[in-house]
């Protein structure tokens, strides 16, 4: 049975090596750690106290070892978040600006508790997260709590689930009882980029 | 009084002087005492203040390793080492965390009061309907985009997303073009990791940044102790500190070897022990009551005064010359006081007329000029006083002259007596001169910029412009000011002259500027878009809020602050908070008055940039550069009307001393003959002459005329003609020695000064016979 019924494409993607093996933390680190480059589609749904509906959003997330993340927002709106050498990029209609991960502490929570996943960095993540790995048969959930303020005001706890490498959703949960369901669905977890693509891909329009 | 109590008293106020001198003796480089201040009160002003202001205390240093991680490591150890250092005010490797916390507690409750520099004209439309609605959805863009976890926090607050636009100001003013990688500065190539830090002392106090310099290098030493870290930085405090060194240097090198070529010339001539050391008595009289004088008016003394004054030993050593040579060669009958009795008149009025000509600097407005005037008439006056009180007192009555004087003085003679039996011939050193000032004059080339006083070591300079090209992109030393008599009303003048600003960016005629105005407005401005809130805007922005989806009962807050209206925030306040040292750079107080500063870069025509700023009252548009070009350009104009009233004044003197005319021009044309001649020489062999080559030009027209003195003064007698020319000579050989040695320093100011009396000392030499020409065969020389 799956892990999440939206996720079934998803996990015929996986290795079927890694359905064999039991989940720890480590393992699962490794795998991610080996991984050739990866995109997915995503969709997110955003629910806050401010709105009387849940904001919506959707696009693609490409993601290019051993630090190079892009998400392409699609709709509502055109948008372009670009992570590259330790700096943000976001840019949309509007324009575009760059923010130092390391002047935003609550922004670089977020990015790291994507990328350190995607990189297999345990170190980093220990450093910032206390985390808590619980397989459930192949598929697992890997539940980040902040350590250090002010990331602790900010985010509750962030939820990871998926089943080998294949990440099926993240839920991000604040002190307010705001949440962001990101789920994660044509995931290629064997993505290679050529030098074109990563030109083309990594960066803001 | 008798003359061994003479010989005690000026011991005794000499070891008094040498004693004050050891202990307040105190060396500055300030570039500042030779800037102009009085032609334009207001901006002479600023460019002293900004000279050792919180711009020229910071220093930047730029730590390079073999990777980005080694460089950062290495600027946070470099940080937290010299945190401790007594001459660091401030340092920092990173942004603080505290300032952003500290700008949101200031800036976050008059958010609303600093949302346009132009609340009439886009408030309305922001205000309105359309704009509300716009304002909501760009809200809900926010909120959806990956960022949106950070608006959220504010958005109820500030739904209209104010204080982000504010954030984004402060980004801008606090990092310039730097990255911040792991919490501390690095450049945009990733190499360099970026600290800054401010000293405690001016730039200019050389005890202070010598000191600390040289710990800075050892603490930088013990973070790379693995040697792969290379350490460059930006600060005036090196290039003072380097100066010094190099001023320090040259004065001891052309005191020490004038010294010695004269104790070589005195015992070759002289033979005497007792002789040698009464001739250095009144030149360290003189410089000792120099240094005293100077201390005591000013509290300290520029290096250029020293080294300024360190030439002067070669007018100080002229009296004591004369007077030795005299009692030795001819002593009077009477004893050694009858001797200074018969050379007194041209002792007095040699010493008197190169006074006059170096008081006449007192009128410049330079500070650094009238020290220099101040130094050099109370050392002459003082080696004149010592000379006539004490070295009558300790000779011998009739000291024996050795051989080879004695020929020196005869073939001198010979010399001399030839030349006036040959009249005609004589006139030909006069001709030689006019014909040399009639083709070099025309070429005289005159440079006023600052490098003619001061040109920074080329090393230094270039890591310099290599360090501050890292962390800067405003042009160096050129801005806009805006004056008033307080902070409210230079900030209100400084909202216009951002609108001029952004109006010339726009237009292409300027690239780029920072301005206060970034931050903060005024109470006026503040005061017009607080007066924008008109009632039931929190009404309808909530609306607006509702039909893009948004709960309205959360934007309570915002309904709230919207009609709070607080007090318009005052640059006072800020400046009082952690945010000060941000925008300390922009504020300078002058006398009674405020001025805001905005740095600007890549001014297309300075001169329409300067007029498109006219209008406005209390504001001028400031190149550094520019402005003391202008100022010595002026100065030099100044200084060369002095220097011809001193001439006029020197003759004066003489005419009244003589009561002849043509010995008043015999004594006083050789001198402006040597001096006019000697600017033609530096024309002709290409050199650009400043406001020094013609201050130097007084020093020789002093030692010419005192030359020429002397040789009036002995016509009457062979053997007092003898005398004088022996001690001409000697005055020769020992001022063109010391000036020679000025003139190979690095120092341009003192390579003008000591090439122009060098040369103008062997031409005063050369041409001093001419007095022989211009005087009636019959003459008598003054009594």
């Amino acid at each position: 049975m799956p892990c999440s019924s939206s996720f079934v494409s998803l996990l015929l993607a996986v290795a079927a090596g890694a359905a064999q093996k039991p989940v720890s933390l480590d393992a699962l680190l490794a795998q991610f750690a080996a991984l050739p480059g990866l995109e997915a589609r995503f969709h997110e749904e955003k629910r806050m106290a401010l709105l009387a509906a849940p904001l919506v959003s959707e696009g693609t997330l490409h993601f290019a070892p051993p630090d190079r993340l892009v998400r392409r927002t699609l709709s509502p709106s055109p948008s372009t978040l670009l992570i590259e050498k330790g700096a943000l990029r976001f840019g949309d209609a509007q324009g575009s600006e760059s923010i130092p991960l390391d002047g935003n502490p609550v922004v670089r929570l977020f990015v790291d508790s994507f990328l350190k996943i995607l990189e297999g960095d345990r170190p980093a993540l220990q450093k910032i997260f206390a985390m808590d790995l619980k397989p459930r048969g192949n598929c697992w959930e890997l539940v980040l709590k902040p350590r250090l303020a002010p990331m602790t005001s900010v985010i509750e706890q962030i939820v990871l689930r998926g089943e080998g490498v294949v990440l099926s959703q993240m839920t991000l949960r604040e002190p307010g009882g705001d949440q962001t369901v990101t789920t994660f669905t044509a995931v290629d977890p064997a993505r290679k980029y050529t030098p074109a693509e990563l030109a083309a891909i990594f960066a803001v329009q | 009084m008798r003359d061994s109590l003479k010989i005690a008293v000026v011991a005794l106020a000499m070891a008094a002087m040498g004693a004050y001198c050891a202990l307040k003796l105190e060396v500055s480089t300030e570039i500042t005492h030779f800037l102009p201040g009085a032609e334009d009160r207001r901006l002479s002003a600023i460019a002293r203040q900004l000279v050792d202001s919180t711009l020229t205390r910071t220093m930047i240093l730029s730590i390079e390793g073999p990777d980005q991680p080694s460089a950062i490591a290495a600027a946070r150890a470099l940080t937290a080492s010299l945190r401790a250092d007594p001459e660091v005010q401030w340092i920092s490797a990173g942004p603080d965390a505290a300032l952003a916390e500290s700008f949101y507690r200031l800036f976050f409750p008059h958010r609303y009061q600093l949302l346009s520099s132009d609340p009439e004209r886009e408030l309305p439309a922001r205000f309105s309907d359309q704009g509300l609605a716009a304002s909501a959805r760009a809200l809900k863009q926010k909120l959806a985009s990956p960022l949106g976890a950070l608006v959220k926090r504010l958005a109820g607050a500030d739904p209209l997303l104010a204080f982000f636009d504010e954030l984004k100001r402060l980004e801008a003013a606090r990092a310039g073009p730097l990255e911040v990688k792991d919490s501390v500065y690095v450049t945009h190539d990733g190499r360099h990791a970026i600290v800054f830090l401010g000293t405690r002392s001016s730039p200019f106090d050389g005890a202070a940044q010598g000191p600390f310099l040289q710990r800075l290098q050892r603490a930088f030493a013990a973070v790379n102790q693995a040697g792969a870290l290379r350490l460059e930085s930006s600060g005036v405090n090196r290039f003072a500190v380097d100066t010094e060194r190099i001023v320090r240097a040259d004065i001891n090198r052309v005191s020490i070897a004038s010294t010695l070529a004269l104790i070589a010339l005195f015992l070759l001539l002289f033979r005497s022990p007792r002789i040698l050391l009464l001739s250095f008595v009144p030149i360290a009289f003189g410089m000792l009551a120099a240094t005293t004088a100077g201390l005591f008016a000013y509290g300290k003394l520029h290096g250029l005064t020293l080294a300024f004054g360190s030439t002067l030993l070669g007018v100080c050593v002229d009296y004591p010359i004369l007077y030795l040579n005299h009692h030795v060669l001819l002593p009077a009958p009477g004893g050694p006081w009858k001797t200074l009795r018969r050379i007194a008149p041209a002792l007095l009025l040699g010493a008197f007329t190169t006074v006059a000509g170096f008081a006449g600097l007192a009128w410049t407005t330079f500070p650094g000029m009238r020290e220099i005037a101040l130094f050099a008439t109370t050392g002459i006056l003082g080696a004149l006083a010592s000379s006539c009180w004490l070295l009558p007192a300790a000779m011998q009555r009739a000291p024996a002259a050795v051989g080879l004087h004695l020929r020196l003085a005869s073939h001198l003679g010979d010399l001399l007596e030839a030349m006036r039996r040959r009249r005609a011939a004589l006139w030909l050193l006069p001709l030689a001169a006019l014909l040399a000032c009639a083709i070099g004059l025309p070429r005289l080339r005159w440079a006023d910029d600052l490098s003619a006083l001061q040109r920074p070591n080329p090393r230094l300079l270039a890591e310099d412009e290599r360090v501050r090209a890292q962390v800067s992109r405003m042009d160096s030393g050129r801005f806009v000011i805006a004056l008033a008599k307080d902070d409210a009303q230079a900030l209100a003048l400084n909202d216009r002259v951002w609108e001029r600003l952004w109006s010339a960016r726009r237009a292409g005629t300027l690239e780029d500027f920072r301005s206060l105005h970034d931050l903060l407005f005024s109470a006026e401005l503040q005061d017009r878009n607080a007066r924008q809130l008109l009632p039931g805007l929190a009404a309808r922005t909530i609306g607006a809020l509702e039909a893009e989806g948004f709960r309205g009962a959360a934007f309570g807050e915002f309904a709230q602050a919207l009609h709070a209206s607080p007090p318009p925030l005052a640059l006072a306040e800020v400046l009082a908070s952690p945010l000060g040292d941000l925008l300390r750079p922009f504020r300078v107080q002058l006398d009674g008055e405020v001025g805001l500063l905005s740095f600007v870069r890549g001014v297309k025509d300075p001169a329409a940039f300067a007029r498109s700023l006219q209008d406005l009252d209390g504001v001028r548009s400031f190149d550094q550069g520019a402005f003391l070009s202008d100022a010595y350009g002026r100065y030099r104009a100044r200084a060369l009307q002095l220097s011809i009233a001193g001439v006029v004044f020197v003759f004066a003197l003489m005419l009244a001393s003589y009561r002849d005319p043509r010995k008043a021009l015999a004594a006083g044309v050789p001198a402006v003959l040597a001096a006019a001649t000697t600017l033609a020489v530096l024309a002709l062999f290409g050199v650009e002459t400043n406001l020094l080559h013609l201050v130097s030009l007084l020093l020789v027209l002093s030692i010419g005329e005192d030359y020429a003195i002397f040789l009036v003064a002995s016509v009457e007698s062979r053997a007092e003609l003898e005398a004088s020319a022996v001690s001409v000579a000697l005055c020769c050989l020992s001022g063109v020695l010391s000036f020679g040695l000025l003139a190979l320093s690095e120092i341009p100011a003192l390579r003008a000064i000591g090439l122009t009396t060098g040369l103008g000392v062997l031409l005063s030499l050369v041409l001093a016979p001419t007095a022989l020409a211009l005087l009636p065969r019959t003459s008598r020389g003054v009594q």
